[in-house]
């Protein structure tokens, strides 16, 4: 008897978890909403300067910042930027930054008017352009990019345009085997500053590489 | 198993609290070693004798465990003359994405592997070593986990040990991950302190109040030059890590005895952040023969997060979650999970409702206290301004094992 119901009662457990996991399986992803937005280029507002802001680009000289808040400020996000930069163009990404951009990690992307054929990028202040050889300059720069401010000093990870691999043995930088960051960002906000380029794309979402 | 800091059946009676209400460790003491100058010199010598002898073996044991380990013999052992525990723990975790961009690695992995030595080092002291493997996506890190000294004989109603450790406080903190009753974190314990829990060193006491009833409060002071998940070795804090932790027990009623932990966590980083942690930990057990029928455990945590520059950071989370055991062997589990940060605004100064919310049914399966198999449904859904931005389901297997000894259950 306490044989039989031992056996009987897992099989019910079973068949209850199953019912359970084929209800929510049939809920599917129908209801996830939609992403914070649906276009290329996050709601932002101007904090700085006069750049030209649509709905799916940014362009000009100036800073915004998206709307929307990274959460908490012990977290982790992942950037996608895309940007066309003219000779003597920059942009910079201020990733867990203060509401005025402010105290934040920046990633900074340059194409010199002297060396219009190569990147000047740089990371919390350290010179990461050696990863960047080979980077088509006249094209739209595509950065991906983890930002890990739940770790201290901050891990970066940033990978090639078109990587769907978001490991650390593909990417083109990784801070924890660079040393690039040394600091932690102090705000929930990001927002790029412009000198001279134009964004088609800028999304924040959740990180793609997991310690 | 119980990370051995109160459930070493040498260094403490059993971290239950009923049994450590009866504990007397100055009488214990002073019945085995109480004696007149005479028969104390000459309890010295057999005492010295005993574990010069104890050592050779020791040692011996040690150079067969390791050896078994690398010839893959098991390296289980138990030395009855040392006292000495050996004790090899295996996580497997599987998981399987259900939604479409899911997190899930899809794969089994070995989590971690544990290989444990604990012992009375003399009539005094004990000491725990272990160390663990850790796989991180395909990359195998291997940590001290704990090496610790202590004891329970030395400061009457008090037990302390010095050393690296996992402090003392709240309640999944104070267990290995693979004796965890479900197989992952909650949310709220990976952000605090991460996806295992903290290790550090320092040191730290329990100290027996002299109450009617049950009470115990832990104080501890470690390092603090990191705290959380890190592969550095972290910078020196302004303030170290301090924690104290105040417990008592109690009936409740149909749910058995339960147990109540108040916790304090405190520390401010190199670069200024000052992080206090306040938190409430529960568990209530009720066994019936060899069963345990009903298991409610849960753990609400609050922080406080300063940043100079960059404000204050409000967040709070918990778990709850309710067990129900059929028999022995089997068990069905459900745990809630939720997180927010009470003090997130978007760019506009506008407050931001957020949740992160999961909930995990998990069955679990135990062949005996040495082997543990479960299943575990997760869906995790994050939403901002009731809007869901982020939603995974998926399911995990897991699988663990423990050869060789197997210390006693922590209440």
């Amino acid at each position: 008897m306490n044989k039989s119901a031992n056996l009987v009662r897992p099989a019910a457990l079973a068949t209850i978890l199953a019912s359970a996991l084929m209800l929510s399986a049939c809920s599917s992803d129908d209801d996830d909403d939609t992403p914070a937005s649906a276009s290329a280029v996050e709601a932002n507002t101007v904090l700085s300067g006069s750049p030209t802001v649509a709905d799916d680009s940014i362009s000009g000289n100036g800073s915004v910042i998206f709307t929307t808040s990274l959460g908490a400020v012990d977290s982790g996000r992942h950037f996608q930027v895309a940007a066309l930069l003219d000779e003597g163009d920059s942009f910079t990404i201020h990733a867990y930054a203060d509401d005025q951009l402010a105290n934040g990690i920046d990633l900074v992307v340059s194409r010199p008017a002297n060396t219009p054929t190569s990147l000047e990028v740089t990371v919390d202040g350290s010179d990461i352009s050696s990863a960047f050889t080979g980077v088509a300059t006249d094209q739209a720069i595509n950065i991906l990019m983890d930002v890990h401010n739940d770790e201290d000093p901050t891990h970066v990870l940033i990978w090639p345009e078109g990587e769907t691999a978001f490991d650390e043995s593909t990417t083109l930088e990784n801070s924890e085997d660079t040393g690039s960051v040394s600091n932690q960002g102090a705000g929930a906000f990001w927002g790029i500053t412009l000198n001279g380029a134009e964004v088609t794309a800028a999304a924040a979402s959740e990180d793609r590489f997991e310690d | 198993m119980p990370r051995p800091a109160h459930n070493m059946p040498h260094a403490n009676p059993g971290h239950s609290p009923h049994r450590l209400a009866n504990h007397r460790p100055a009488a214990h003491g002073n019945a085995k070693y109480g004696c007149l100058m005479h028969g104390c010199l000459m309890h010295v010598r057999v005492m010295r004798d005993r574990i010069l002898r104890a050592r050779a073996v020791t040692a011996a044991a040690v150079v067969a465990a390791v050896s078994g380990l690398f010839t893959g013999v098991s390296s289980a052992s138990s030395l009855d003359a040392t006292g000495l525990q050996i004790s090899v723990a295996g996580d497997l975790v599987a998981e399987q994405g259900l939604s479409s961009d899911s997190d899930a690695l899809e794969r089994l992995s070995p989590r971690s592997f544990e290989l444990m030595f604990y012992a009375p080092v003399d009539h005094r002291f004990d000491a725990v070593a272990s160390a663990t493997a850790h796989d991180e996506r395909g990359e195998v890190f291997l940590e001290t986990h704990e090496l610790w000294i202590g004891s329970s004989k030395i400061i009457p109603r008090g037990r302390f040990r010095i050393g690296q450790m996992f402090p003392a406080f709240g309640r999944l903190q104070r267990f290995h991950q693979h004796d965890w009753p479900f197989i992952s974190a909650p949310e709220v314990h990976t952000r605090f302190f991460d996806d295992e829990g903290i290790i550090d060193t320092g040191a730290e006491l329990s100290y027996l109040l002299p109450l009617p009833r049950f009470a115990e409060l832990t104080l501890g002071v470690t390092s603090g030059w990191t705290f959380g998940h890190t592969h550095n070795e972290g910078l020196k804090p302004d303030i170290p890590t301090h924690y104290a932790r105040l417990a008592t027990s109690f009936s409740a009623n149909k749910l058995g005895d339960a147990e109540l932990g108040f916790n304090y966590i405190g520390r401010t980083s190199s670069t200024n952040t000052e992080t206090l942690t306040f938190g409430l930990d529960f568990v209530a057990k009720k066994r019936e023969a060899r069963t345990l029928k009903y298991l409610l455990q849960s753990e609400t945590w609050y922080r406080e997060e300063t940043r100079d520059p960059g404000g204050t950071e409000r967040t709070l989370g918990g778990y709850l979650y309710g067990q129900y055991g059929f028999n022995p062997r089997w068990q069905l589990g459900l745990r809630l999970d939720a997180f927010t940060v009470l003090s997130q605004e978007d760019a506009l100064g506008r407050s931001e409702d957020n949740l992160n919310f999961a909930w995990v049914p998990t069955l679990t399966y135990r062949s005996s206290e040495f082997a543990t198999f479960r299943l575990a449904y997760n869906d995790r859904r994050d939403s901002v301004n009731d809007r869901t931005t982020d939603r995974d389901r998926f399911l995990q297997f897991q699988a663990t094992f423990i050869l060789g000894a197997h210390p006693a259950h922590t209440f």
